[in-house]
């Protein structure tokens, strides 16, 4: 077990650093301190913070605050009433945010500073106050401040949002009264409004996955993808390194030796063309070769093969149908695939594979699938079932339609998402989606069906227009549903690309329960107030050891430094960045020791810059607003914890910290 | 030597260097500061601007930290928060929240106390009548506060713990001349309740009217060091007094005088003879 714990280590620099400074500074330096911890004198010296804020006449930007929202939420454009409350929640949280981290930025940055500049600091550190005491009554203070500014702000907001709810519901309820007013397609929606109102906390049932194929399957196994590299086939294998031998360098260069084959059983067939779009007369009456495109990848995607590293960037042919196609990766590239120590734990391996050529439609059985050791003839089999996605596009995974694609369908599959029991004949489903449409002004409209998986009950189809990133509230019938197991197909008539998302983002969600609006705003007002607490310590960790405007600075620089180290480097794609420079931007004739020098140089620099991104805190964990934005009633799980975990991960070593340089340092000028 | 319980304060080699950004030695504010002050007596601290007076008590409070050698203070190293529930500090101006009235003030630093709040409603309106500051003046910011007002809630807050060692840094700067009649008044009647006081000043007069014993510093240097009745006599030196002279008996005097063999005896009026003391030990310390 020790054996594994420099990996540990090495794996979570941050978490360990953060812990040895908790121990050492609080434990080691400052236990006669703690121990001595008052809670009377660290609520009068946080006392001393507010009253001087206050005092100060801070309350006052409130007001104004509030005016500021009021002209901003009169003057915008929106497109229906629900985003009218979007865009209220929106800047009125936005506002209450930004206020009260500029302000506890700039209060808390020059508090300590200015005390031992008028030396106020003198009266306060020769009584029996610890350094301790001094620092997180000053943190305390400032959490009171923004505590207050924040209630007084959510009371606006709960009350501007109710009055423009109010009015925005008698409104839906006129246009709804009025005769042939309101299309059919979004009267569901409108409905829905007037009933429950605009304000919601809802809590969503999430599709379990997302399936795009090129025609409706009929069978488990009749599933395939169109080609045009418009779909993709994605499956996970898991390779333990110990079961392959290790590459010798001196060998023969054709050995497979520490390589691996790669079996691809792939299917294809051709399709007939829809008659309203025929092919051109000039095309040859033979049929292109049908040819596939793969990528393997390692977890995080910092290395990557594909049909390019093995001479083929055209893509590779496919054979006879029934046949299975062997692809020998050689032992060099699959090094890079996998973890450099011989003896590491088993890696996840990703096999992504697209194809070209739209006279076909391409599938792969899990029958045959394997990644095989030469010498050994191992052979690891998948272990997902394999995925059919959409190419990736703008607004996620991309749906065609019209005429062009008339079968396409994308299938959303819910497993155990049952309804809060209620008597209501139907129930809600929210779909939000983005549309990239073809032509322009046409209007694009979806269909769905809903089909009840434990028994086989088919709901009538229902349509709908969709508007990019706009609500849509569907009255889907009880029966098709209420198992909490079912799939919904949808497919798009209308001649637009629909870009569909997967996960939290999911673009078809079930309503299972509406919560309290006000308890989500309150949710939303403590992440903000985390977050400015966060904001509260580091600023006084700063002015600790420097002036205030060089605290101010510092703050904000590390308040924005993980998110702009992201920005140089996106974490997730660009690890692995050295090869691809050299390989995609440098001449092909480059000597490969430059080569090297460029591809590690470009790695050392993304490597420093994750570092940053790993041990400054993340901020955008302090999500407040996407949620209650959206009327999504917030889950600690996903929302309130994460924000927990940043504050106290980062906050408590840096107060600890703050305590140890004020305990060392001379507070006289 | 080992610092005892029965010592208020006693410091060894205390030097305190003051130096700048990178490091190197700027000003040598106090060297090698040997003192024992014991408990009861008040002791004076006298010396010229720049000499390291307030250097010293910010050494004795841990505001700063020493070069080199140590400070205690009852025992205990300086700026321990234990040995801060039994000490008063008047710092050299007022330095308090200028937000706060005068009655809030006191309460913030009875808290930091923990003095529990009926101790708090009792002691409190006292220590305004003890320091002379009026209903009135309670209620008021201290931003509002006149330079004597501000001495004196200063005082008052470096007593609100019932010190038994109060350092007081300059005290009678700022006050009218009833109030520095009160303050001795006053540092009198702690040293009658056993206490123990560190006064720094410049106003010879004040310390010798209540100083058991002083010591002079010079260029952060201790000079002279003893009681102010040994310091001020001077053995071989006979001062005589009377009032009312006329030129006549002065005359008669004289020549009494010379008939006994002391043909040099100067006539003068005395003066405050610590002033003599003070100055004599700057200027010889300035030729040297
Ligand atoms: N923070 C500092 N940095 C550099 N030098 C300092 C600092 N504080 C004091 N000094 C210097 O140390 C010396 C002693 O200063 P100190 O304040 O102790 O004098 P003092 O005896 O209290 O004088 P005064 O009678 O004017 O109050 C002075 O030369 C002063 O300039
Ligand atoms: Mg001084």
């Amino acid at each position: 077990m020790f054996a594994y714990f420099p990996d540990f280590i090495a794996n979570n620099p941050g978490l360990f650093l953060a812990a040895a400074i908790v121990l050492i500074g609080l434990f080691g330096l400052g236990l006669k301190d703690l121990l001595r911890l008052s809670p009377t004198r660290l609520w009068a010296v946080s006392t001393i913070a507010l009253q001087q804020s206050f005092r100060r006449r801070v309350l006052w930007i409130t007001p104004l605050l509030i005016l500021g929202i009021v002209t901003v939420c009169q003057l915008q454009k929106s497109f229906d009433a629900q985003d009218v409350i979007r865009q209220t929640t929106m800047v009125c949280l936005f506002a209450s945010g930004l206020l009260v981290t500029l302000l506890t930025i700039i209060l808390a940055a020059t508090n300590l500073p200015r005390e031992i500049e008028n030396r106020v600091i003198y009266t306060i550190a020769t009584k029996p106050v610890t350094r301790l005491e001094i620092v997180l009554g000053k943190i305390v203070g400032f959490a009171r401040v923004s505590f207050w500014i924040l209630f007084i702000m959510g009371l606006f907001t709960y009350g501007y949002l109710h009055l423009r709810n109010y009015t925005l519901r008698n409104y839906v309820s006129a246009q709804l009264a009025a005769p042939g007013a309101v299309d059919d397609s979004i009267r569901p929606t409108l409905e829905y409004y007037r009933e429950h109102g605009l304000l919601h906390a809802r809590d969503l049932g999430l599709p379990d996955s997302l399936n795009l194929y090129s025609h409706l399957p009929t069978s488990p196994t009749d599933r395939w993808i169109p080609g045009l590299l418009e779909g993709e086939m994605l499956v996970r294998f898991t390779i333990d390194p110990l079961r392959i031998p290790r590459a010798d360098p001196a060998a023969d260069p054709a050995s497979t030796r520490g390589g691996v084959f790669l079996h691809l059983p792939i299917l294809y067939r051709s399709v007939s063309r829809p008659p309203s779009n025929p092919r051109p007369a000039t095309s040859p009456t033979t049929l292109p070769v049908p040819r596939i495109s793969f990528g393997l990848f390692n977890a995080n995607k910092t290395a990557v093969i594909t049909n390019r590293e093995l001479g083929a960037p055209q893509g590779i042919e496919i054979p006879n149908a029934g046949d299975i196609l062997t692809l020998l990766i050689p032992p060099k590239a699959l090094a890079q695939l996998l973890p450099p120590n011989p003896n590491a734990s088993p890696a996840d391996l990703f096999l992504q594979i697209t194809c070209d050529s739209d006279a076909y439609e391409y599938s792969m059985s899990r029958d045959g699938l394997a990644i095989s050791v030469p010498e050994t003839r191992h052979r690891f089999l998948p272990v997902t079932d394999i995925a059919f996605a959409g190419r990736d596009g703008a607004y996620g995974q991309q749906l065609r339609g019209g005429s062009d694609a008339p079968n396409r369908v994308a299938l959303y599959r819910f497993t155990n998402q049952k309804p809060h029991p209620t008597q209501a004949p139907f129930r809600l489903f929210e779909v939000r989606l983005g549309v990239e449409r073809l032509e322009e002004d046409a209007s694009s409209y979806i269909t769905l069906d809903f089909l009840n998986r434990d028994t086989g009950q088919l709901a009538p189809t229902i349509q709908t227009s969709v508007e990019t990133n706009r609500s849509v509230y569907l009255n889907v019938p009880a029966s098709a549903v209420d198992s909490g197991n079912f799939d919904v197909i949808i497919k798009t008539p209308s001649n637009a690309w629909l870009g569909l998302r997967d996960g939290p983002l999911a673009s078809l969600k079930f309503v299972k329960h509406d919560q309290s609006f006000a308890l989500n705003l309150v949710k939303s007002l403590f992440i903000i107030w985390l977050m400015s607490l966060l904001v509260t310590i580091i600023a006084i960790f700063a002015s600790t050891f420097l002036s205030w405007p060089i605290a101010v600075v510092l703050t904000v620089v590390v308040l924005s430094g993980h998110w702009a180290a992201q920005q140089v480097v996106d974490v997730q794609s660009s690890t692995g960045i050295g090869r691809q420079i050299v390989n995609d931007l440098m001449p092909r004739d480059i000597d490969p020791a430059s080569a090297r020098a460029v591809s590690s140089s470009v790695d050392a620099l993304v490597y420093t810059l994750n570092s940053v991104a790993a041990i400054l805190p993340d901020i955008s964990q302090f999500s407040a607003i996407q949620e209650i934005q959206q009327g999504i009633a917030i889950s600690p799980a996903v929302v309130i914890f994460p924000a927990l975990q940043v504050t106290f991960g980062f906050g408590l070593p840096l107060l600890v910290l703050a305590y140890a340089f004020l305990k060392y340092k001379e507070v006289a000028p | 030597m080992m610092p005892s319980d029965s010592q208020a304060i006693q410091t060894d080699n205390l030097t305190k260097v003051y130096r700048d950004f990178w490091g190197r030695d700027k000003v040598r504010a106090l060297d090698d500061l040997n003192l024992t002050i014991h408990r009861g007596e008040v002791f004076g601290l006298l010396g010229p601007n720049g000499s390291g007076k307030s250097t010293t008590i910010k050494l004795l409070l841990g505001l700063i930290f020493p070069t080199r050698g140590r400070a205690s203070i009852m025992g205990h190293p300086a700026g321990s928060p234990a040995v801060n529930e039994r000490i008063g500090f008047l710092p050299e101006e007022s330095y308090l929240y200028r937000f706060l009235n005068g009655e809030e003030t006191l309460h913030f630093y009875a808290r930091l106390f923990r003095i529990p709040r009926k101790e708090r409603n009792r002691r409190v309106p006292k220590l305004l009548d003890i320091v002379g500051l009026d209903a009135k003046a309670r209620k008021r910011k201290l931003r509002e506060y006149s330079k004597g007002m501000a001495r004196r809630i200063g005082l008052a807050q470096a007593l609100i713990n019932n010190p038994d060692l109060i350092l007081l840094d300059e005290p009678t700067t700022g006050l009218d001349p009833i109030g520095t009649r009160e303050m001795k008044d006053l540092i009198l009647s702690l040293k009658a309740q056993g206490k123990t006081v560190l006064l720094c000043s410049h106003l010879l007069a004040d310390v010798q009217d209540v100083c058991d014993r002083i010591t002079i510093l010079y260029r952060g240097k201790m000079q002279t060091l003893g009681l102010v009745k040994d310091l001020l006599q001077v053995r071989d030196i006979t001062d005589i007094q009377m009032k009312g002279a006329s030129d006549q008996h002065i005359a008669q005097l004289k020549d009494f005088l010379q008939s006994i063999g002391a043909p040099n005896a100067t006539f003068s009026h005395p003066t405050t003879t610590l002033e003599d003391l003070f100055v004599r030990i700057v200027r010889e310390n300035k030729d040297a």
